[in-house]
């Protein structure tokens, strides 16, 4: 059986129509992103303060408004957008720092690897409320700043995840032999080491994003996150909170769709795990 | 062994100078005046340059950082954490003191949940498997995805507002009225339990698949022994060490983000506590707090580690 | 095997350690005790904020202005209309110059803890007052202090440097309370004073509770025996409670809850428009906001209903030109329309002033507060169309202070109430040294010429006509551009009587009305 035969068979066994359900979920938030523009929906930033806190289904404005008379449906779809710049900027920072620090750490080791490590373990002893107050009470709050947070606060599991693995590869052969060909040790660590560290990484990414979205609301709900006027589902909930009597939908409709897209990114990152890594996930688990 | 924990106590002291470390240097660049904001309020005006001169000399903010720092250290080894810059005859030690009770209490109700919910849900979704393990492990995966605010949103609307089952919020100690302390206690507890809950069972589930396909299960059973005996006696027990690891660390990362609940359900505790100290600019307080959370963090995780280092010597490097 | 049991051991351990923390710590709690019987009328108070540490002479926000009224006691008071009454003193008289106050105060006046107040006490309080280094939310005028004589210790004389015709409702300001000896030390508090309550216990962050004062002058006239104020930052916990029965008055209802209380049968509904919300510039840039023009434009942009309607749910008033309410004698009913919306008029201003293309600003909020960042939101689209082009700067309250001081923005949003009623208070906004709730760099001579002339002024008639002309002065030059007054309500059960909300900025001095008050049961 060859190994292409076999991926794919672990491929579909990781897969369940409720697993597919999400991966598809997550298929459509990023079309709905790319083609957000083109769907003429109304200005998410407009107000119309006359006809705020309209209900679902008021003329013109089918999932309701807000206080501002802003469209929700409008907003939400943005906000979709803001949510996955966001997410997978983190989740690019999160890897890029912790892969570094991880891969430096397990290589170089004494001295390098003592820092790198401590490091990622004052970042996983900080309690990431207050990271993430003291960053962006510094910086000012901003998607850049939350980036750069979440960013932050994220690299420990790639870093511990990357160390671990270099760790128990460094010393196999293929890497002496590397070595024995005269690569440096970057060009060794980029090409030899990477590819075999990468199964447990790629099944982190999407966990990373569920995880980042998860944050984000929080955050802007404690007015941490982004800026208003900027829609995000996590500032649309805090917002809605007040008028939660006039106009439950404002909170109930936001909140579904975080659940939703967090569910959905699980999902595929079981998939994931179950295709590529196998060994971790050793009771599926959906 | 021993060299082992005092290795790793060493370090936790390292570590947590580390955090305080940063914790003092990044409030010192947060833009904002604690003597400022001790001198107005939201629709406040002017205040003189000599009053604020007067408020950040009484508070220790004109000594030059270096200085400001090694006192704070010099304190911090006497165990002196200070006095709140809003008032300095609260000590921050006991302010903690106060506070944190209330947000252990919050936690630990909800382990308790997670422990007498998650462990046997998880531990029937292993035995039983099919159609019950499908919806379980549906619901333990939306717990997880649930921020915890929706969730206590979700709750003050429902089972307070509309069905007036209970109170929406607020504090009372137990002393003084131990049903309605305990009423006020129900939702953000469970509220705060959904994560906790879901990681459990899933842990549970997974560890159990993963003893009951071991040897000595079948050696057990092809012994005579039934199955529920088997399963109870002996498969649950020896799952139970990667569950119990896995709600300490839980526990620990838990203590350091209860502040969305507390704001929803108006739960005088350590989060909300750190959240107004932080807009106050009470540095000492602030402070203190990073500095018991991440201790308590380290403590849990050595902890952990020890059970680790106990159950495989090499982990001890 | 062995092994099994140690693991379990040591993970019991950390719970045990953790669960006697709890313990210990629910203990260690100040519990108040239940009350014994019914007989005792209790007041039970939802206040809006903490106050962690009492400094009655410092602006420390409503909450604390609440407390203070409830501990303290000043030479004057408020009534429930607004009106300037005695307090502690008597009786009081001023020169005709309007340079000197003579106060006379009741016999045998007691602060809580039974040590007399004298004379002495009024000198060396209102000196503390007039001390620049003090930072007394009165300081300004207070700095007007020449002297104050005691011919004897009911007798105080009061001699300003200049005349203030106003000066008495300073004095009757919750943070002119006369303090004992013992709050000027160098951590000197003040949770005891002279009112008609004294505080039994402490919750910290929780709750206050406090008995009746018997040493209060009128404390015939107290009709609660203890009286329980706790703490609920959450608007909507605030409301809850009060809905529940769990208190019987709040204050700070949440604009969004105003039709809930009025629609329960067992609650008023007691709203005043309080402190106003307006904008502030940076002038001293140099650039657009620098033009005369460019500010008036602005004021003529903004949709001041809009502001009301997004951020107060409606319960806001629209104020288009100087911060002077209807029932005050100095209201000018068409200057006060002197920034009506006018938008074609708006870009034309701004055409004029050279920026027909209009400019990039940073506006400065906070998310610290909805209503304030929701106010900021609302006039955003409001200067689009004018060609401004805004970008929200909301950081926490902290940070918004110190940038508006420090000048780090191009227009901020502002809210805030005057000392007193009288358009006096005025001058804090148009000149003064940098500070946060004022234009930045702003410098108007013939503005605050006229401001100085107001206070002086003879006759009522006098001050009219040049309050007219401070008011035609603002609208021309726009030291700061009026939204809208946000309306300040408490809401309390129907069974309290007596307790009122005092009109205009002095709605945070409402706590005076307690005494007198009582619960029907």
């Amino acid at each position: 059986m060859t190994t292409t035969s076999r991926s794919v068979r672990r491929l579909r066994r990781s897969l369940n129509p409720v697993r597919v359900g999400g991966a598809l979920f997550v298929l459509v938030v990023v079309i709905v992103t790319i083609l957000v523009p083109l769907l003429g929906l109304p200005d998410p930033l407009a107000q119309h303060i006359p006809e705020k806190l309209g209900g679902i289904g008021t003329p013109g404005h089918p999932l309701g408004t807000d206080r501002f008379g802003r469209d929700l449906l409008s907003r939400l779809l943005f906000g979709a957008r803001i949510e996955l710049v966001v997410s997978i900027g983190a989740t690019a920072v999160a890897l890029v720092v912790g892969v570094a620090l991880g891969m430096l750490g397990g290589f170089l080791g004494r001295f390098v690897e003592t820092i790198t490590m401590r490091t990622v373990d004052v970042i996983l002893a900080f309690p990431p409320i207050v990271l993430a107050l003291l960053i962006v009470t510094i910086y000012g709050p901003g998607i850049v700043t939350l980036i750069v947070t979440m960013g932050i606060l994220f690299s420990p599991r790639f870093a511990r995840l990357t160390y671990g693995q270099v760790v128990t590869v460094r010393n196999l052969e293929y890497v002496e032999a590397s070595r024995v060909f005269g690569n440096s040790t970057l060009r060794t660590m980029l090409t030899v080491v990477l590819p075999n560290v990468s199964a447990p990484i790629i099944v982190q990414l999407p966990l990373t994003l569920a995880t980042s979205i998860l944050l984000e609301s929080g955050l802007s709900y404690l007015g941490l996150g982004v800026v208003p006027p900027t829609p995000s589902w996590g500032l649309m909930v805090a917002d809605g909170q007040r008028d939660m009597i006039a106009n439950p939908a404002l909170v109930a409709l936001p909140s579904a769709v975080i659940v939703a897209t967090i569910l959905a990114f699980g999902l595929v990152g079981d998939i994931l795990r179950d295709w590529l890594d196998p060994r971790r996930g050793m009771a599926s688990n959906l | 062994m021993t060299r082992f924990v005092l290795n790793r106590l060493l370090l936790g002291v390292v570590l947590l100078w580390l955090v305080v470390t940063v914790v003092f240097l990044a409030l010192h660049a947060v833009p904002g005046d604690p003597a400022a904001i001790l001198l107005g309020s939201e629709g406040s005006g002017a205040v003189t340059p000599e009053a604020l001169a007067q408020v950040r000399s009484q508070l220790g903010l004109d000594k030059p950082i270096l200085v400001q720092y090694s006192d704070y250290l010099a304190g911090l080894a006497r165990l002196d954490f200070g006095t709140s810059f809003r008032s300095s005859d609260i000590e921050v030690l006991s302010y903690i003191g106060d506070r944190l009770p209330k947000t252990l209490e919050l936690v630990l109700m909800a382990a308790l949940i997670a422990v007498v919910v998650g462990i046997p849900t998880g531990a029937l979704a292993a035995r039983i498997g099919g159609l019950a393990d499908t919806v379980i492990s549906s619901l333990t995966t939306l717990g997880v995805s649930m921020p915890v605010y929706v969730i206590g949103t979700v709750f003050v609307l429902v089972f307070s507002l509309q069905m007036g089952w209970f109170p929406a919020g607020g504090y009372i100690a137990i002393e003084a009225n131990p049903s309605a302390h305990f009423m006020r206690l129900v939702l953000p507890a469970i509220a705060l339990s959904f994560g906790i809950t879901s990681v459990v069972a899933r842990m549970t589930r997974s560890a159990v698949l993963e003893t009951v396909a071991q040897d000595w299960v079948r050696t057990a059973r092809s012994q005579g022994l039934p199955r529920a005996v088997v399963f109870r006696r002996h498969v649950i027990r020896n799952s139970l060490n990667p569950v119990v690891t896995t709600l300490g660390l839980e526990i620990g990362s838990l203590l350091g983000s209860t502040v969305l609940i507390e704001r929803v359900f108006t739960w005088p505790g350590m989060g909300s506590l750190l959240v107004d100290s932080v807009n106050a600019r009470d540095y000492p307080v602030v402070q203190g707090i990073v500095i018991v959370i991440a201790a308590l963090f380290i403590l849990i995780n050595l902890i952990v580690d020890i059970l680790y280092g106990v159950l495989d010597p090499r982990a001890r490097r | 095997m062995a092994s099994r049991p140690r693991r379990w051991i040591s993970t019991l351990g950390a719970f045990g350690a953790a669960l006697a923390l709890v313990l210990t710590g629910c203990s260690n709690t100040a519990a108040p005790k239940p009350a014994a019987s019914s007989s005792a009328p209790e007041l039970k108070i939802g206040l809006s904020a903490d106050v962690a540490d009492l400094k009655p002479s410092r602006d420390q926000g409503a909450a604390a202005m609440m407390l203070d009224t409830m501990i303290h006691r000043g030479l004057l008071g408020y009534d429930a209309k607004g009106q300037v009454v005695p307090a502690l003193a008597e009786s009081f008289q001023a020169s005709a110059d309007n340079k000197s106050f003579t106060f006379k105060l009741r016999k045998d006046l007691k602060f809580s803890d039974g040590s007399a107040l004298t004379s002495a006490n009024v000198k060396k309080t209102l000196e503390f007052l007039a001390t620049s280094s003090s930072g007394a939310k009165i300081g300004a005028t207070m700095s007007q202090l020449a002297s104050v004589d005691t011919p004897d210790e009911q007798t105080a004389v009061v001699n300003l440097k200049n005349a203030n015709v106003a000066f008495p409702s300073y004095l009757a300001d919750t943070t002119a309370a006369i303090l004992p000896d013992k709050a000027f030390g160098a951590q000197g508090t003040s949770w005891e004073g002279a009112g008609p309550f004294k505080l039994d216990q402490t919750q910290k962050g929780v709750s206050f509770t406090f008995t009746k004062n018997p040493n209060f002058y009128d404390a015939s006239n107290v009709n609660f025996d203890k009286v329980t104020v706790t703490v609920y930052a959450d608007g909507q916990a605030r409301l809850n409670a009060l809905l529940a029965g769990d208190v019987h008055l709040i204050d700070f209802v949440p604009w969004e809850s105003f039709d809930r209380v009025k629609q329960d049968a067992n609650l008023s509904l007691d709203p005043q428009s309080g402190p106003w919300m307006y904008l502030h510039f940076n002038v001293a840039k140099g650039g657009p906001l620098a033009n005369e023009k460019v500010r008036q434009a602005i004021a003529l942009a903004v949709n001041r209903e809009n502001v009301a309607k997004a951020a107060f749910s409606g319960q806001a008033s629209v104020v288009a030109g100087a911060p002077i309410s209807e029932s005050s004698p100095f209201y000018n009913a068409q200057l006060a329309q002197g920034w009506k919306q006018d938008v074609a008029k708006a870009k034309q201003l701004m055409a004029e002033a050279g920026y027909a293309n209009g400019f990039d600003a940073v506006l400065l909020t906070s998310s610290q507060y909805a209503f304030h960042q929701d106010t900021a939101l609302s006039v955003q689209p409001d200067l689009a169309a004018i060609g401004i082009r805004t970008t929200l700067d909301s950081g926490d309250w902290a940070t918004r202070q110190q940038k508006a001081a420090e000048g780090r923005y191009d227009i901020a949003v502002a809210g805030s109430a005057g000392v007193v009623n009288d358009p006096s208070f005025l001058v804090n906004f148009v000149t003064g040294p940098a500070a946060n709730n004022r234009s930045y760099g702003f410098d108007d001579p013939k503005l605050d010429d006229l401001l100085n002339k107001g206070l002086q002024a003879a006759t009522d008639a006098d001050r009219k006509a040049v309050y007219d002309q401070v008011q035609e002065r603002i609208i021309q030059t726009v030291p700061f551009a009026s939204l809208v007054g946000r309306s300040q309500a408490f809401a309390y059960s129907k069974k309290l009587s007596g307790f009122a909300n005092i009109p205009g900025f002095l709605t945070f001095e409402s706590g005076y009305t307690l005494v007198g008050a009582r619960l029907q049961a």
